[in-house]
C-alpha cells in the first residue's frame, strides 16, 4: 500500500557545513503518485531523498536538523533515524555499485534484498515472478551480474530494490546513462507499480519527469520553489528558465493554449495529461 | 574435483614447505604449483581474464625474482667472488641467499595465487560462512576478492584514459614507472569513492552487520574431510619439525 | 586534419563483430554527433579513433597516420579522447594539476595559456587549488572535458560528456564547445536536446552499421524511421515538431 508524505518545515544543515542543504521544506505528496524532484546541482534534492530513506539521519545524526517529515502515519521528528527499508526503497544513482558484490547471479541479488526486508522464504519466488513481469527481465535471472550490458544492469538494479514492493520508491537521476527508448521503459514501469508505490525521483531533464510524473517540486539553493500539479507546473515553468531546461516544454504549453480548440491542440493536452 | 577447504589446505601445505623445505625441493615445488592447472580440474582457472593475469604475472615475476638474487648478490659481500664480463662482479653468498628468498617467494605467491585465480568468490564465501564466521567478517573479505577480480578491468580502463590523454603507460620502463602515480591514483580514488557509495546502497537494501548472508545450495561435490585434515595434519608436521630443528641447533 | 575510416570492422576476440565495414571521412572543422542504441559500436569508434583498438579489418587514417601503426600517446596530439568515467582519470591533488596533465605530456609549449583558457570556458578558475574529489561529480565530470580542450588536440572526442550534468552546467558545456570553432567535434551522446543544434551532422550506428549519416534537420525529419533500430528523439522535441506543423485555428 502506498504511504503519502507530508514534510513540514523540515530543514537539514550537514556537520560543519556554513549553510542548511534543505530551508523549511513543506510540502504534502499524496500516496500513489509519482513526483518529480527537480533543481539545479546542490540544490539539496539528493539530501531530501536520503532524508526520507533514513541515511541522513543514520549517517549525519550530529546535523542540526529541524521540522518534521511524516511517512504514512509515522512522524518522525525532524527526520528518520534508521533507514526505512523495506518500507522505503532507495535507488542510487550508479547501477554498478547496486549490486552487493556478494552474490553472482542477478536471481541471487533479489533473494538478498527480500533476506534483508525480512520477507519469508515461501514468498520470494513470488516477488521474484512478480518483479521479472513487471521489469522484464525473465532471461536475466539467471546471468551473472557482472556479465550485463548497460542496460541490463540498470533494470537489474531497479529489480533489486523493487522486489521486495516498497511502499516508497526513490530514484537518484536514474536516467543518467539511460537511452531514450530506456527512459520510456523506467516511465512504463514508474506508472505500472504506483499504485502500490509512491515514487520520488529527481531528474536534470524534464523529460522523464513529463513522461512520469504527476507532481512536481522544484529546489534550488535547499529553498522549496514550487510544489504542485502538472497543470500548475506548466503555468509557472517560465519562471524556472535560469535553473531547469524548460525551452522545449514552455514552447509547447504555449502551443497548446494556442492550439486548444484545434483536435490535436486537445490531444496533446490530454497526452500531457492537462486538464 | 577438490572443493574448496581441500584446495585451500594444499595451498597452506605449499607455503609452509615454502619455509621449511630446503630450496631445491621448494624450485620442484613450484614446478607443480606451474602446472596445476593443466593437471587438474580443480585448479582450472575460473576465467579468461584470471589466465591472461597468471601470464602476465609470470612476466613481473621474473623481472622482480632476477633483480632481488642479483642486488643480493651485490650487496651481500661474503663469501667467494662469481667474475662478470666488463670486469663486474657478484658474491657468491649473496646470490644464493637471493636466490632462496626468490624462491621462497615464489612458491608463496604463485600458491597462493592459483588458489584465488581457480576459485570463485561465492566457493569462497560458502566456506567461510561454512566455517561459521560472521557475516561481518565474509562481507569485507568478498569484497576484497570482488575488488581484486574486478582490478584488471579497472586497471584497463584506467590504462585507456590516461593514455588517450597522452601519458606513456605503455612506454619503456622508465616512463611506466613515471606514469605509474596517474594509473594507482585514480584506482585508489576511485575505488575509495565507490565502496563509500556501495556500502550505502548496501545499507538501503537493508544489509546491516547482522544480517545473514544466505546462499543457494551449491552443487559441487564435497571431497572427504580427511583429505584436508590429511593435508594440514602434514603442514603442522613440517612446522613442528622445523621449530624442533631449530631448539636443536640453537 | 582529416579522419578516415575505410571499410572498418572489429570484433572483440571471436565474438560478433561489434563494428561491420564502416566507411566514413571527417573533415577539420566538423561537428559530428553519433547516436544509436547501447550497444550499437559507439564507445567502440571512438577507441578504434585514437588507436586503444585496431581495427579487425579496414584501416583508419588519422591525419595521415595509420591508427595500427600507432601508438594512442602518439596519437593523443592529434585526437584527444574522453571517455564516461571521470573516475577513471582524475588522478591530480587539484584542478590545476588535472588540466596540466595532457598539455604537459604532448608538450605543448603554451601550457599556462592553455590551462587558464580551458579553466575559463568551463567555469573552473575560482577552484584551480581544489582537490578534485572536493567537488561535485558534475564538475568533475566538466572538468574531465576541461582536460581535453587544454589538450589542444585539433580533434576532440566525448562519450556522453553531459551524462549526469544539471541544466546549467549543460549550458556551460554547450556554451565552451560552441566557441571551439577551428576544432573538430565528435560527440557521442543521445542528448539531442543540447547536441543537436551544436552539431553539423549525425551519424547514426545500430548493430554495428552506419544507418545514417547527414545533416542534423534530415536526421529529425527521418527520425520516426530510427525508432526500430533504438533511436528516438526526446519526447519534447517530437512533440514540439509535430505542435509547430499544426495549422493555427
Amino acid at each position: 500500500m502506498a504511504l503519502g508524505i507530508v514534510t513540514d518545515r523540515f530543514s537539514f544543515r550537514y556537520p560543519g557545513a556554513q549553510k542548511d542543504s534543505l530551508t523549511a521544506i513543506s510540502l504534502s505528496i499524496p500516496p500513489k503518485s509519482r513526483c518529480a524532484i527537480l533543481g539545479p546541482t546542490s540544490a539539496g534534492k539528493t539530501t531530501f531523498l536520503h532524508a526520507l530513506a533514513g541515511s541522513l539521519g543514520s549517517h549525519y545524526p550530529h546535523g542540526s536538523s529541524a521540522g518534521v517529515i511524516t511517512i504514512g502515519d509515522v512522524a518522525h521528528t525532524p527526520l528518520p533515524a534508521q533507514i526505512l527499508f523495506p518500507t522505503v526503497s532507495f535507488l542510487l544513482q550508479d547501477p554498478h555499485v547496486q549490486m552487493s558484490g556478494i552474490y553472482e547471479t542477478v536471481s541471487e541479488e533479489l533473494h538478498f534484498s527480500l533476506s534483508n526486508a525480512g520477507i519469508p522464504i515461501r514468498l520470494h519466488e513470488e516477488h521474484l515472478d512478480w518483479v521479472a513481469r513487471i521489469m522484464n527481465i525473465h532471461h536475466l535471472l539467471h546471468r551473472n551480474t557482472s556479465t550485463l550490458s548497460g542496460g541490463e544492469l540498470q533494470r537489474a538494479a531497479l529489480a533489486t530494490v523493487l522486489v521486495v514492493r516498497p511502499q516508497v520508491l526513490l530514484f537518484d537521476e536514474p536516467t543518467t546513462s539511460l537511452d531514450i527508448p530506456s527512459q520510456h521503459n523506467l516511465a512504463r514501469v514508474m506508472r505500472a507499480i504506483s499504485s502500490e508505490t509512491t515514487i520520488l525521483f529527481t531528474d536534470t531533464s524534464l523529460d522523464l519527469a513529463f513522461l512520469a510524473a504527476d507532481h512536481f517540486c522544484v529546489l534550488h539553493k535547499s529553498s522549496l520553489l514550487f510544489f504542485g500539479d502538472r497543470a500548475a507546473f506548466l503555468r509557472e515553468l517560465e519562471r524556472f528558465s535560469d535553473i531547469l531546461p524548460c525551452h522545449n516544454w514552455t514552447a509547447i504549453s504555449r502551443s497548446i493554449i494556442t492550439h486548444r480548440d484545434n483536435r490535436n491542440g486537445m490531444r496533446f493536452a490530454r497526452l500531457l495529461r492537462l486538464p | 574435483m577438490l572443493d574448496v577447504r581441500t584446495k585451500a589446505s594444499l595451498v597452506v601445505l605449499f607455503c609452509v614447505c615454502g619455509f621449511t623445505l630446503p630450496t631445491p625441493i621448494q624450485a620442484g615445488l613450484i614446478l607443480v604449483v606451474v602446472f596445476l592447472p593443466f593437471l587438474t580440474s580443480s585448479f582450472r582457472f575460473v576465467s579468461g581474464r584470471a589466465a591472461t593475469a597468471y601470464r602476465k604475472y609470470f612476466a613481473y615475476a621474473f623481472t622482480l625474482t632476477t633483480v632481488l638474487i642479483l642486488l643480493n648478490g651485490m650487496l651481500i659481500q661474503n663469501g667467494s667472488i662469481v667474475q662478470l664480463p666488463f670486469g663486474l662482479h657478484l658474491y657468491e653468498s649473496g646470490l644464493l641467499f637471493g636466490l632462496r628468498i626468490a624462491v621462497r617467494l615464489l612458491l608463496l605467491s604463485l600458491a597462493l595465487l592459483i588458489f584465488f585465480l581457480s576459485t570463485n568468490i561465492r566457493s569462497i564465501a560458502v566456506e567461510l560462512q561454512r566455517l561459521g564466521l560472521p557475516s561481518q567478517v565474509i562481507l569485507p573479505s568478498l569484497l576484497a576478492f570482488q575488488f581484486v577480480d574486478q582490478l584488471p578491468i579497472r586497471i584497463e580502463r584506467i590504462f585507456a584514459a590516461q593514455e588517450a590523454r597522452g601519458a606513456p603507460v605503455r612506454s619503456h620502463m622508465l616512463k611506466r614507472i613515471r606514469s605509474l602515480f596517474t594509473i594507482l591514483s585514480p584506482l585508489v580514488l576511485e575505488s575509495i569513492s565507490e565502496s563509500i557509495e556501495r556500502g550505502t546502497a548496501l545499507e538501503l537494501r537493508g544489509f546491516r552487520g547482522t544480517s545473514h548472508i544466505a546462499f543457494q545450495p551449491s552443487e559441487e561435490r564435497v571431497t572427504h574431510p580427511a583429505v584436508s585434515i590429511i593435508l594440514l595434519s602434514v603442514s603442522l608436521i613440517l612446522v613442528l619439525w622445523r621449530i624442533f630443528q631449530w631448539l636443536l641447533g640453537s | 586534419m582529416s579522419i578516415e575510416f575505410a571499410s572498418v570492422s572489429f570484433a572483440y576476440q571471436q565474438q560478433q563483430p561489434v563494428l561491420k565495414d564502416l566507411s566514413l571521412e571527417l573533415s577539420d572543422g566538423e561537428r559530428v554527433l553519433i547516436v544509436g542504441p547501447n550497444g550499437a559500436g559507439k564507445s567502440t569508434f571512438l577507441k578504434l579513433l585514437n588507436g586503444l583498438l585496431k581495427p579487425t579489418s579496414g584501416s583508419i587514417q588519422v591525419n595521415g597516420k595509420d591508427t595500427r601503426h600507432t601508438t594512442t600517446a602518439e596519437l593523443a596530439g592529434h585526437v584527444s579522447v574522453t571517455f564516461q568515467h571521470p573516475g577513471d582519470q582524475i588522478f591530480a591533488s587539484n584542478v590545476k594539476g588535472e588540466l596540466a596533465f595532457a598539455p604537459t605530456n604532448l608538450k605543448r609549449n603554451n601550457s599556462d595559456q592553455l590551462i587558464a583558457n580551458a579553466a575559463h570556458l568551463f567555469g573552473l578558475e575560482t577552484l584551480l587549488d581544489k582537490h578534485p574529489y572536493d567537488l561535485p561529480q558534475a564538475s568533475r565530470k566538466l572538468l574531465t572535458v576541461a582536460s581535453a580542450v587544454a589538450s589542444d588536440a585539433p580533434v576532440l572526442a566525448f562519450d556522453e560528456p553531459s551524462a549526469g550534468l544539471s541544466y546549467s552546467e549543460r549550458l556551460t558545456l554547450q556554451e565552451a564547445l560552441q566557441t571551439m570553432i577551428n576544432k573538430t567535434l565528435i560527440i557521442v551522446s543521445h542528448d539531442f536536446d543540447l547536441f543537436l543544434p551544436l552539431c553539423n551532422r549525425v551519424l547514426v550506428l545500430s548493430l554495428g552499421m552506419l544507418m545514417f549519416d547527414g545533416a542534423p534537420t534530415r536526421f529529425i525529419d527521418k527520425a520516426p524511421t530510427f525508432r526500430q533500430a533504438g533511436v528516438q528523439l526526446p519526447l519534447a522535441m517530437r512533440l514540439r515538431s509535430i505542435l509547430e506543423r499544426l495549422p493555427h485555428s
